[in-house]
């Protein structure tokens, strides 16, 4: 099933570039990831009702537990309402003769997201990570403006440092433990002994590895590439990029960290001072990633700072150690990629309607594009934290997880960085809801909402996230046991 | 891990990877970032290959139908470097053509930030 869903959308992507024909690449698109969807939920129902799949292809072993269900479902879900949304966006920031190649580049994009998480062997991932920064550089560059090309590059130069890292990293591990795959690490380490002689080892290892996806997922002091390749990327490749690219590499690095190595040794061994400068960083990550989306004036930049945010709280969550605190994580994955992708498209709205991204001259917006604003407000409200919002459950979870780890300090920086949530997201509503009306937009006056089918999309992800806000005990339970799964690697 | 002198592989590939690093951040070239990317690759590469070579063995090629595995050193880290190398290839092409684009644009391979600024609003 894992392989089906990889080759479905690499052959997708193959014929999507193929056909030249702008509106073909369009269905390919719409169609190849309406399947993908669906097979990640059947998928899904299968691993439930038979428990873990484990097959191999070219000699890389795929192991499809729990977690990789539950991100094989984000991606195709998220990534089918994306494409659906881009229908009508894509032509606004990609020229005609490009757009085949567009979709070609996100169907590999998705492709390859789901062999970085579906490979237990190391190689296999390797391959996969270096393949989906190539299309993920890519659907920055399709725009063809200057700025694109300039964030390409250093997105790729990045990208780029970050996979040799790991790659080092693996290799080290490789040395250690004689195995490359995720199970046999688990295997070698747990054996009796190994972290008393070898614990040197682990740790270089996993320090390369975490210097690497830093890069990769754009943890603070490496995030420079990030705003901007998804504040220049066209709107569908920044909800892409930011939503899902950033998610696989993350986690990648928990299956690495707490399927490798497992939560018994991380609490006794030298793993737990890393896992602490994991943690520090991301509390940085939150409030300076805050801090600097407080200082944009560009809507996307904004809304791409406030990812560093949130890559943050993930990577807290991880530095937290814990089942619970992987679980937030976790969790954190599924509200993070629902609401982001949300606001991106909605920021495309914006500014393929107004030809406005300065968030000054906003005045006024609520009454020219009521819904979109709506949808807007609802991102906002779910990333600041409000009950009823996927966003609150998922700063729940932060918290009970601080709490139970006794790292009570952390709940500082936690309601602080809520704080600058706020601070950011609700002067645009309030500006566009009540302010005054800003002559750049209003003029000439009327409605520039577009149609509702073409919003039905981000209006689908909109009620999302007010689902997993109400209703999320079905997706925890989920999340429970693929953790309990997770550490059962290896023994 | 043993001291730097015996581990003098590693310790050169170490220094290539920060002379690389350090070239792909600090060069305002262009093609001189690339190099930079490059050298970092290599350097990688380097410090596989120096974990996969057991002195006094041979390379992973069954010869005299000697089967036993501790005659020959281990080639997964051949493997991986093989891999690293086509990647690293690919990269190489995507970026030498990317600086293309931005010669086309600017005449210029100079990625000075400030000059860029002033170039974008010159456009506008």
């Amino acid at each position: 099933m894992g392989i089906a869903i990889i080759v479905l959308l690499l052959v997708g992507a193959v014929a999507a570039w193929v056909c030249k024909n702008d509106k073909t690449a369009r269905l390919i698109g719409l169609a190849v990831t309406a399947v993908d969807a669906c097979l990640a939920v059947a998928m899904t129902m299968g691993v439930k009702s038979g428990g873990e799949q484990v097959t191999s292809i070219i000699g890389q072993t795929i192991r499809i537990g729990y977690i990789e269900c539950f991100m094989a479902c984000i991606f195709g879900i998220i990534g089918f309402l994306i494409v659906w949304a881009s229908m009508s966006m894509i032509s606004h920031d990609v020229e005609q003769e490009k757009i085949p190649m567009f979709y070609g580049l996100v169907l590999a994009l998705l492709g390859t997201l789901n062999a970085v998480v579906f490979f237990e062997s190391l190689l296999g991932v390797f391959v996969s990570i270096e393949l989906s920064s190539f299309a993920a550089a890519g659907i920055v560059i399709v725009k063809n403006q200057t700025e694109n090309v300039h964030a390409g590059l250093k997105y790729l130069s990045l990208s780029i440092l970050g996979s040799s890292l790991v790659l080092m990293g693996m290799v080290i591990l490789y040395v250690a433990t004689g195995s490359l795959a995720i199970g046999g690490i688990a295997a070698a380490v747990q054996s009796a002994g190994f972290m008393a002689g070898k614990s040197a080892y682990v740790l270089w290892a996993f320090a390369l590895i975490t210097g690497g996806v830093a890069f990769k997922a754009a943890l603070f002091p490496c995030h420079i590439w990030l705003p901007d390749a998804h504040g220049t990327a066209p709107s569908p490749s920044s909800a892409i990029l930011s939503s899902l690219v950033l998610k696989a590499y993350i986690v990648f690095y928990m299956k690495m960290v707490f399927g490798g190595v497992g939560f018994d040794i991380i609490a006794n061994s030298g793993m737990r001072y890393l896992l602490n400068v994991v943690m520090v960083v991301g509390v940085i990550a939150m409030i300076c990633g805050s801090v600097l989306a407080i200082m944009q004036t560009d809507i996307k930049r904004m809304i791409a700072y406030s990812s560093v945010a949130q890559m943050g709280y993930i990577f807290m969550g991880i530095g937290i150690g814990s089942e619970l605190g992987l679980f937030a994580a976790l969790f954190h994955i599924l509200a993070h990629a629902v609401t982001k992708s949300g606001l991106f498209l909605v920021a495309g709205s914006i500014i393929e309607q107004t030809h406005n991204r300065d968030l000054t001259k906003m005045g006024g917006l609520g009454k020219l594009m009521p819904i979109t604003m709506a949808l807007f407000t609802i991102g906002g409200l779910s990333m600041i934290g409000i009950p009823l919002f996927v966003g609150f459950n998922s700063k729940w979870n932060f918290a009970t997880s601080i709490v139970d780890s006794k790292n009570y300090w952390l709940l500082i920086p936690l309601s602080i960085s809520a704080l600058l949530n706020a601070l950011y997201y609700l002067p645009v509503v309030i500006r566009a809801f009540f302010g005054q009306e800003a002559k750049e937009i209003t003029d000439p006056l009327g409605s520039k909402e577009r149609p509702v089918k073409d919003l039905l999309p981000l209006i689908l992800l909109a009620v999302g996230v007010v689902i997993f806000g109400v209703y999320a005990g079905p997706v925890s339970d989920f999340l429970h046991d693929g953790i309990a799964m997770l550490s059962a690697i290896g023994h | 891990m043993g001291n730097l002198f015996t581990n003098y592989y590693e310790l050169a590939a170490m220094l290539l990877f920060v002379i690389g690093f350090l070239t792909l951040l600090i060069q305002r070239n262009l093609i001189k970032k690339i190099i930079g990317m490059n050298i970092m690759d290599t350097s990688v590469f380097l410090f596989l290959a120096a974990k996969g070579y057991v002195a006094g063995r041979m390379s992973p090629i069954i010869r005299d139908g000697v089967t036993d595995a501790s005659l020959y050193i281990n080639p997964i880290p051949a493997g991986l470097v093989l891999t690293g190398i086509v990647v690293a290839v690919s990269t190489t092409a995507f970026a030498l053509a990317l600086a293309l684009r931005w010669y086309q644009q600017y005449n210029s391979l100079d990625v000075d930030w400030t000059a860029l600024k002033y170039l974008l609003k010159g456009e506008k």
